[in-house]
């Protein structure tokens, strides 16, 4: 006898959420996840699941050594809590995540299956490289894990980078172990007008801990360098950043910092560094020419959001225009695809592109859930 | 006709002449690599030049289910380049040009055979360098450090291989050829680079690879600390750590290991230390100067005794050279080692040094401890006479009880070294069957038919399409014959 499985479940142990997945794959049902729903307008809705698992029961802190430097948690567990558990060894969790992720709830799982990226990852290594260990359960129930909690590990494939950027796809994270940081002492921050500027603050001998840039329609561009350490060498990194800059100021942690813009469809464009300030000259003039307004932030290490639209327009438009001038580049040099959009542009619009290496992404696929039933249509590329 | 013939006829009228060794004394220079233990003659040996020229071999094997596996600069301490006796072994040391150098990108494109050093000594005059810096790096390859996802003294600070690729050309199992990522940090969809990264040549093969290059710091600056004690240094380390001080690089060397060193080079190490440190400190010059008085402060509270500062090459070169040197330096002190590269939580490494001291007692056997102490990744070498009857087999249990030892504290069996042939007995003790099944589904999702390297990594795969050995229920799907588990 096949048991009718409710349709929202909240499992408190990865064992529960093991048999509620083996039972779903038995029935042949289709399961997604929900962490802190901080990331339900980025990627396509999916198809309505026919079991949600809410992972705000699997929150605990499995471990934290702040003298090795990592903790192991749940994957329901939130990200601004585990910051705080971070704290008290007066270090630092996930340094290059957004902050307004943070703000909303997003949880461990979430931040890992999303593969979420902030500006920090010059000095801090983005998501993908602190994530030492995995724990997750695969279509059919299974738990297994990869990696484990040391920084330093080779035995084995490297199945939580695999997981990292899965949008709960090819398995349900359970928990994870993270590389910590040390907190910096002092931070600062450096306003540049300009795009400009930002290569050689990346190319200089100044170790930003972040270049970002932000252009707000019809506007100049503005870079913001930050710099992290002890007071003495802030202060001093400051001062030379200042002086090799014409027009650059001290400033503080601007508002937007680590936020995204507020529009109605986000295109998460990377880019090669070095044609970064090409990519926001283009932005402007692209603008001027379609009448459209183009928000454009990110890192000039080489990944931007691009803001399209007006809440007047029909974003399906300005979003395939966008993206048809984008994917003139190189896709080795630069490469865009839709991160958030209303219904309508997921419908209408090519929002993936061409993928280098789907193909082998798509058997991946089909190895890990053969019966299509994790979270189906979230995926990149319908995966 | 065989196999082998079969594939040599496919490839042959296709390959320069000298590209393909089928004289048995010319294939048997190929029979192992950085392991010399183990040793098998390939059945064929192919020198490619280019990508088509690997995807055309690979074509062939995958046409007449031949094995084979490629093998880099032949440094590979894990046997990860152990011919397979009726394969091909594929010498990718022959695609060694640098493709492009682009400083404002931070990114150059190198083939697979190019020498780790090479590639930073041509960056260098830019400013930038290849950060992932194996010990054997003056003559390891970049498609091995890719396979092997290669550290280095200096990867604390600067992370792994796979943290500074961003593009490859990929030979699949079936001779397809595929490009994934490139020069931008970010791409969409599911992480190939990371699976590939240290999947040591079991996923297919890589022709050319897009790294990241690293700016050369302003300041470096190389300690030297004398301790009594390996105990009092590792405590040091933890303390440098805590201060919130992320070195470059920290290595340490026990007193066998500083022996030994002394006796090879006279590098010329504190006398009658338990044990040294090497740190080195590098970034911006104020940093590395604030950070130098903290490092000495805490080493001082561990009872630190000499210290010493290099700060040009030359004294920094004479620090180095002691460390560097200590695996071959060994070797000069015993007529054989074995070389471990386990991983511990680094908070714990006093206890696991005072363990590992009395498994060598209870064997009967010395072990010298050279290693990267900043992140836990031990290199115990067990020191044996293997002319002597029994010698080999207490090494073996010692280093096997190291092993467990640290896996026992959470730990890995492999820092940097790879699981390759060597290591492979020890993922069951690692992983559960449940764990290194899911690996063999990404297997197989690249490799259905176990050509690419096989052998390596897992003890008994499991063949794709062959059921889990987990057990559970069967899939309705699957009762109706209209799907396979795998």
């Amino acid at each position: 006898m096949t048991q009718t499985l409710p349709r929202l479940v909240r499992p408190e142990s990865i064992g529960e959420l093991s048999e509620l997945v083996s039972q779903a794959h038995a029935d042949g049902r289709t399961v997604a996840v929900y962490g802190g729903g901080s990331a339900l307008d980025d990627h396509p809705p999916g198809d309505t699941p026919s079991l949600l698992i809410d992972m705000s029961g699997l929150n605990r802190v499995i471990e934290h050594s702040p003298g090795d430097l990592i903790m192991v948690a749940e994957a329901g567990a939130r990200i601004a809590d585990l910051k705080d558990v971070a704290e008290t060894g007066d270090q630092e969790l996930l340094s290059d995540f957004p902050a307004d992720r943070v703000d909303s709830g997003s949880t461990l799982g979430g931040a890992i299956a999303t593969r979420a990226v902030g500006p920090r990852r010059i000095g801090r290594l983005p998501l993908r490289e602190v994530v030492l260990g995995i724990t997750v359960v695969l279509a059919d129930g299974t738990i297994a894990k990869a990696g484990g909690k040391v920084v330093k590990n080779v035995a084995g494939y490297d199945l939580s980078k695999l997981m990292t950027g899965s949008w709960g796809t090819l398995g349900i994270i359970a928990s994870a172990a993270i590389r910590l940081y040390p907190k910096a002492q002092a931070q600062g921050f450096v306003e540049i007008p300009g795009a400009e500027a930002a290569l050689g603050v990346l190319g200089s001998q100044v170790a930003p801990a972040a270049v970002e840039i932000d252009r707000s329609p019809g506007a100049q561009a503005t870079t913001v360098v930050m710099v992290e350490g002890l007071p003495e060498s802030v202060e001093s990194r400051t001062r030379q950043i200042i002086e090799a800059n014409p027009g650059a100021k001290s400033g503080f942690e601007p508002s937007w910092w680590a936020r995204r813009a507020q529009a109605p469809v986000t295109i998460r464009a990377s880019v090669s560094p070095a044609l970064v300030p090409e990519l926001v000259a283009q932005i402007a003039r692209l603008e001027d020419a379609i009448g459209y307004p183009i928000q454009l932030r990110g890192s000039a290490m080489g990944v931007f959001d691009l803001g399209v639209g007006a809440p007047d327009t029909d974003p399906a438009i300005a979003t395939r225009v966008v993206l048809e001038h984008l994917r003139t580049w190189d896709r080795k040099q630069l490469i865009a695809t839709v991160l958030c959009a209303p219904p309508a542009v997921w419908d209408e619009v090519d929002v993936w592109g061409d993928i280098p290496g789907f193909g082998l992404m798509r058997t991946i696929k089909d190895q890990f859930d053969p019966d299509g039933l994790l979270s189906p249509g979230r995926g990149t590329g319908g995966l | 006709m065989n196999r082998i013939d079969a594939v040599l006829g496919r490839i042959e009228p296709h390959l320069a002449a000298g590209a393909i060794v089928t004289d048995e004394t010319e294939r048997r220079t190929y029979e192992c690599d950085g392991l010399a233990v183990h040793k098998t003659v390939p059945a064929l040996v192919v020198r490619v030049t280019s990508t088509a020229e690997v995807a055309l071999t690979v074509r062939a094997c995958h046409e007449f289910d031949v094995p084979f596996v490629a093998r880099g600069s032949g440094t590979g301490l894990s046997g990860g380049a152990q011919p397979h006796a009726e394969g091909v072994l594929i010498v990718m040391s022959t695609m060694r040009d640098i493709l492009d150098i682009d400083p404002l990108a931070q990114r150059a494109i190198v083939q697979p055979g190019v020498i780790n050093l090479n590639l930073s000594n041509e960056a260098n005059p830019d400013g930038y360098y290849f950060a992932p810096d194996p010990s054997s790096q003056s003559v390891c390859s970049i498609g091995g450090n890719v396979a092997e996802n290669s550290g280095g003294a200096h990867c604390l600070k600067y992370g792994f291989t796979t943290n500074h690729v961003t593009g490859l050309t990929l030979v699949t199992a079936q001779g397809e050829i595929v490009e994934i990522g490139g020069d931008a940090p970010e791409y969409p969809g599911f992480d190939l680079l990371g699976v590939l990264c240290g999947s040591e040549g079991t996923l297919g093969i890589v022709t050319e690879v897009t790294v990241r290059l690293t700016r050369l710091p302003e300041a470096v600056e190389t300690l030297l600390i004398g301790f009594e004690s390996t105990d009092a240094a590792g405590q040091a380390v933890s303390d440098i750590i805590s201060a919130g001080i992320m070195p470059a690089a920290i290595e340490m060397m026990d007193a066998l290991a500083i022996e030994a060193a002394e006796k090879a080079v006279a590098c010329n190490y504190p006398q009658g230390a338990g044990a040294v440190l090497v740190v080195e400190l590098d970034g911006p010059a104020i940093d590395v100067e604030l950070e130098r008085e903290t490092v000495i402060a805490r080493a001082r509270d561990h009872g630190a005794g000499e210290v010493r500062v290099a700060v040009d090459d030359a004294e920094r070169g004479l620090i180095w050279k002691g460390r560097k040197s200590a695996f071959a330096a060994v070797g000069r002190i015993s007529p054989d080692y074995i070389v471990q590269d386990g991983v511990i939580p680094r908070s714990r490494l006093g206890p696991v040094l005072s363990s590992i001291s009395r498994i060598a007692e209870e064997c009967g056997v010395r072990v010298a401890n050279v290693f990267h102490a900043g992140d836990g990744n031990l290199h115990p070498l067990v020191l044996f006479d293997g002319s002597k009857e029994g010698q080999t087999e207490l090494a073996e249990t010692a280093s096997g009880r190291i092993l467990d030892l640290c896996l026992s504290e959470g730990g890995s069996i492999t820092g940097e070294h790879g699981v390759g042939s060597d290591k492979a007995k020890f993922m069951p003790r690692m992983f559960t069957n449940e764990d290194l099944d899911t690996m063999q589904i990404l297997r197989c999702a690249f490799d259905p038919d176990h050509l690419s390297n096989p052998g390596k990594i897992f003890p008994t795969p499991r063949l794709c399409g062959e059921p889990p050995r987990r057990t559970s229920g069967e899939h309705p799907l699957q009762a109706a014959g209209k799907a396979e588990l795998f």
